[in-house]
């Protein structure tokens, strides 16, 4: 083995670099060109809708797939580049990866399933079986070792795919919708348990979902994807408050998406009033713009505030658990808006203020994309 | 804030330049590119497939072909001519005559009765359905030559034990099953099981609906069957069709049984006395009928290549009828039950008894009580004493499960290529791997035996006069069955499976073998045992290719058989037949199997 140079500090950190990679299906672009890195310990996720490319990414990382353009770098060391002909195959790369279709094998137990890695990974005979039951505890599924993945459901055999993927403490992990088929608490359970893994091992991570819940809830960095493209980049708390297009503010949960202008300085006319809002660029006084008003930013306007407010007819209230929604019409416009205490009854009319935070304008064509 | 992506982050290299990790000069990288791709896996495991398929199947045509055109035939290697050409025609007249007869007859009988049979039990509501199925699909698991000894014991010339009782009682003089149409009649009755699977399966496709709809329309249920039934399966009848034709030119059991008796010859027992009986041996003429044999069937095989062209258009939609019964027979039921009951009495009851019946007896004729007064089992004593027949027994199980586990896994992985790696190249190996089916099994073997007569191996090996020869000849007869059969199986493999494999670190080959392969077992099982029952009943290729030393089951019998020894033959039958139908039995239920081809 050639022991990988290192050419800079900051290098030594990375646990993966992948650059400018691009993939063609035939005339279907995948992906358009993406570049990104993850530092050694960092739990990243890939948070984006169906089809633009996230599996496509881990597969190519993984080495199953191999790019139309790019390069790929796993612990400082390339294992994939095409400009200089460079593949190195999966086996060689040190990662694990729970697929989307679980694969788990069909001809073996459970414990075999999860012991398998195990034997390239040189662990000693001796140390297997605690490596497994360690594994499978994690996931809770310890009491399933003899069963045979015919007799398990599908949630059951995610997790025997999780365990298979956690037990050789890879130095990096790639999981691609681990949780997608398990039900609320489970997953809130094996939510924690990723985390605490991730925490207690120093796993390096890179994590699937197009849950944005999931994804704010977990990760140290999200990638918002769509198209075969990275929208925007930062951590939970930037790509939640500061999206940078409407796509990524719609696609982080933000459903009231509407028409105005701006009214000069960072005020913009929507809504049948003016509301203070973040300009995602500076735009001059009459543009038209896209407003994202994000349904926690509204609030019952205090009596005798300045601060401007709009008024509207609620016209349904459901109460959610931890906070109560509403649809209000708000000057011929529906707007959705949650809050920790019921805003009024049916029919009321209220007077709404909004926090200049949870308002965001972007200029009126990107409603195109 | 972060910027956008596609920028480099600060600090790090631009994107044409990825951290550095392994030097790679220009020069250096080209070369190790080349290398990669020709010590991947993809690559490799074609190379070898490629040239296995190239020595078992594309070399031995072309020696046979070259050798037809050679002075003295293929061993010689003497100068061009055609003169072997002319011997194959001028003394042949009738020859070709009754082999296109033998031919198309063994082709029309098997398809009419396989055809109807399929109807009846997928579209129908006759009784007992399943039974006739598996009765049916049964007889493909008694050996030709076992067949053929029971139906020559009851209607073998004067003294066939039916025909004498046809005469005691009866004007009738009986029929004698030395002549062609009595070789017609036997070996069409085994070929049935092939028509049957072929069509059956294409019949199960056919949606219920479109018979639904013609008898809505008005038209009865006649006219159902012949317009919509067998019109939807018209591509499946003629690749059954194609399949019997090839069978029939290449297949020696019933020709070398009866035809001789009858002096009804066809090419390939031409080829057997050129090769085996005549001397001096007479390689050119054997060489030139394997070539005009190959053309016949190359002219077939273009034939129905070209009427199958637009059979996009018989794709059907699979509805979930096979369990319905579209067809009401009416009082009809009972009638073609009955009918159902006879082909079962005729093909598997009676020639069981008469085997049963002759293997206890010291020689085959009228069966008075003088006669069935000596049965006995002096026979089975007899033969349990014959080192030969041992020894031919411990040659047919090494070959049947050597060469069957050997062409299953040769199948599977021409089958995982061609799933997994698509491409020209698959395809091409999949094409080679295909053409025996295509191919008669007389040809197989003399071109195998040209091939490999004159090679030795360094240190003087020789294959020719070895079990390997006969080995070979085995792998390459059921080589294209092996690939279909588990075509099905590797395209539900899924491909993470293997994926989630290679990313815990196992290699190319580990993942075959620990993961691809264990899964694909219960299909290679299966697959396996047809394979075993087809080795143990083959005949034309082993009697072709054995030496003394190198005797099969089949092959013993048949020196029983020339020898006028019917009853030891009769009592070998009786034991492949228990045997063939005690696999049947475990293919079906222990195993669940479905059969098909
Ligand atoms: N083998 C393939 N052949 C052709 N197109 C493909 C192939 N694999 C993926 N694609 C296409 O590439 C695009 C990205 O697919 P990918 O599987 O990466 O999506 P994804 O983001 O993982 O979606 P999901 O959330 O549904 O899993 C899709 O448009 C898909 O149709
Ligand atoms: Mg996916």
């Amino acid at each position: 083995m050639v022991r990988p140079e290192v050419t800079s500090p900051v290098e030594d950190q990375l646990a993966l670099r992948a650059d400018g990679l691009h993939k063609k299906f035939g005339a279907v672009t995948a992906l358009a060109g993406v570049s990104f890195s993850i530092r050694t310990g960092e739990f990243v996720t890939l948070l984006g809708p169906s089809g633009c490319g996230k599996s496509t990414i881990l597969r190519i990382l993984a080495g199953i797939e191999t790019p139309t353009r790019g390069a790929v770098a796993i612990g400082g060391k390339v294992v994939n580049d095409t400009e200089r002909r460079i593949l190195v195959q999966p086996e060689r790369r040190d990662l694990s990866m729970v697929f989307q279709s679980y694969a788990v094998w069909p001809h073996m137990s459970v414990a075999a399933n999860v012991a398998f890695p195990l034997r390239y990974r040189k662990v000693p005979r001796s140390e297997r079986r605690g490596r497994v039951t360690e594994a499978l505890r994690a996931v809770r599924m310890e009491e399933y070792v003899d069963r045979f993945p015919h007799q398990l459901s599908g949630g059951q055999q995610q997790r025997v795919a999780v365990a298979r993927s956690i037990v050789g403490h890879p130095a990096l992990l790639l999981l691609d919708e681990p949780l997608s088929n398990l039900d609320a608490r489970l997953r809130e359970d094996m939510r924690v348990e990723l985390k605490r893994l991730h925490l207690q091992l120093g796993l390096t991570m890179l994590y699937v979902t197009h849950d944005q819940s999931e994804a704010l809830a977990m990760s140290d960095r999200i990638l918002v994807m769509d198209h075969g493209l990275v929208l925007q980049e930062g951590t939970p708390e930037e790509v939640y408050r500061s999206p940078e297009s409407l796509t990524v503010a719609r696609f982080l949960g933000v459903k009231n998406i509407v028409a105005g202008t701006v009214a000069g300085g960072s005020v913009v006319e929507a809504l049948g009033g003016s509301l203070p809002a973040t300009l995602a660029e500076p735009m001059a006084s009459g543009a038209a713009v896209a407003v994202a008003i994000r349904p926690d930013g509204f609030s019952l306007a205090e009596e005798g505030s300045s601060r401007p407010s709009i008024s509207g007819e609620i016209r349904l209230a459901q109460f959610l658990g931890g906070a109560y929604e509403h649809e209000i019409d708000a000057g011929g416009t529906m707007v959705i808006a949650q809050s920790p205490q019921r805003l009024g009854e049916r029919g009321d009319t209220v007077d709404l203020s909004i926090d200049p935070e949870a308002v965001i304008a972007f200029p009126a064509d990107e409603t195109v994309t | 804030m972060t910027g956008t992506v596609t920028e480099p982050e600060p600090g790090a290299p631009p994107a044409d330049q990825p951290p550095e990790a392994v030097p790679a000069p220009a020069g250096a990288t080209l070369w190790a590119a080349a290398r990669q791709r020709v010590l991947s896996f993809p690559f490799g495991l074609r190379v070898v497939l490629s040239l296995a398929v190239f020595t078992l199947v594309v070399l031995p045509f072309y020696r046979l072909i070259l050798g037809s055109f050679q002075e003295g035939g293929p061993p010689e290697r003497g100068p061009l001519t055609l003169q072997n050409y002319r011997d194959t025609f001028d003394k042949s007249s009738d020859i070709i005559g009754n082999t296109l007869e033998f031919a198309i007859g063994q082709t029309v009988v098997p398809l009419v009765i396989g055809v109807l049979l399929a109807w009846v039990v997928t579209r129908t509501d006759v009784p007992w359905r399943g039974v006739w199925e598996f009765s049916t699909i049964g007889l493909y698991f008694i050996p030709l030559l076992a067949a053929g000894t029971a139906w020559s014991i009851l209607l073998g010339g004067r003294n066939g034990m039916l025909n004498e009782i046809i005469r005691a009682v009866t004007p009738w003089d009986g029929f004698d099953v030395y002549s062609m149409p009595g070789m017609i009649f036997v070996q069409s009755l085994y070929l049935v099981p092939l028509v049957f699977l072929v069509v059956a399966a294409s019949m199960r496709n056919v949606s219920p609906d479109y018979e639904h709809a013609a008898r809505i329309n008005g038209a009865s249920p006649l006219s159902v069957f012949f317009k919509i039934t067998l019109g939807v399966s018209r591509p499946a009848l003629l690749s059954a069709a194609v399949l019997c034709f090839i069978i029939g030119l290449g297949s020696m059991e019933i020709p070398l049984l009866f035809g001789f008796p009858a002096k009804e010859h066809v090419f390939t027992t031409d080829i057997f006395h050129a090769l085996r009986v005549r001397m001096p041996r007479e390689h050119g003429r054997a060489s030139a009928t394997g070539v005009v044999l190959l053309a016949a069937s190359l002219v077939v095989l273009i034939a129905y290549l070209r009427s199958i062209r637009h059979s996009e258009r018989y794709v059907t939609v699979s509805g979930k009828g096979s369990q319905e019964s579209p067809t009401r027979l009416g009082r009809w039921r009972w009638v073609v039950f009955a009918a159902c009951c006879g082909f079962f009495f005729l093909t598997m009851v009676l020639p069981f008894i008469a085997v049963v019946v002759g293997s206890l007896l010291p020689y085959i004729g009228r069966p008075d009580t003088e006669l069935l007064a000596q049965s006995s089992l002096e026979n089975y004593r007899q033969l349990s004493d014959n080192p030969i027949l041992w020894r031919s027994l411990k040659n047919s199980l090494t070959l049947s499960l050597g060469s069957g586990l050997f062409v299953m896994v040769f199948g599977a992985l021409v089958a995982y290529c061609v799933v997994r790696f698509k491409g020209r190249w698959s395809r091409t190996i999949d094409y080679g791997a295909s053409l025996p089916l295509m191919v008669p099994g007389v040809v197989m073997a003399t071109s195998l035996l040209y091939t490999y007569i004159t090679f030795t191996l360094p240190g003087g090996f020789s294959i020719y006069g070895t079990l390997w020869i006969m080995a070979m000849a085995y792998v390459v007869y059921f080589l294209p069955v092996a690939v279909r059969q588990m075509t099905g199986p590797v395209v539900q493999l899924s491909a993470d499976l293997e994926h989630a494999s290679r990313i815990s670190g196992a290699g190319n080959l580990a993942t075959m073998g620990r993961i691809v392969l264990p899964i694909l077992r219960p299909a290679l099982l299966g697959g396996l045992i047809l394979a075993f029952i087809t080795y143990m009943r083959e005949f034309t290729l082993s009697v072709l290719l054995f030496r003394s030393g190198t005797e099969v089951i089949t092959t013993v019998m048949y020196s029983f058989y020339n020898n006028g020894r019917l009853p030891f033959v009769a009592a070998i039958s009786v034991g492949l037949w228990v045997a063939g139908m005690l696999l049947m039995v475990i293919l079906r239920f222990v195993l669940k199997a479905r059969i098909s081809f």
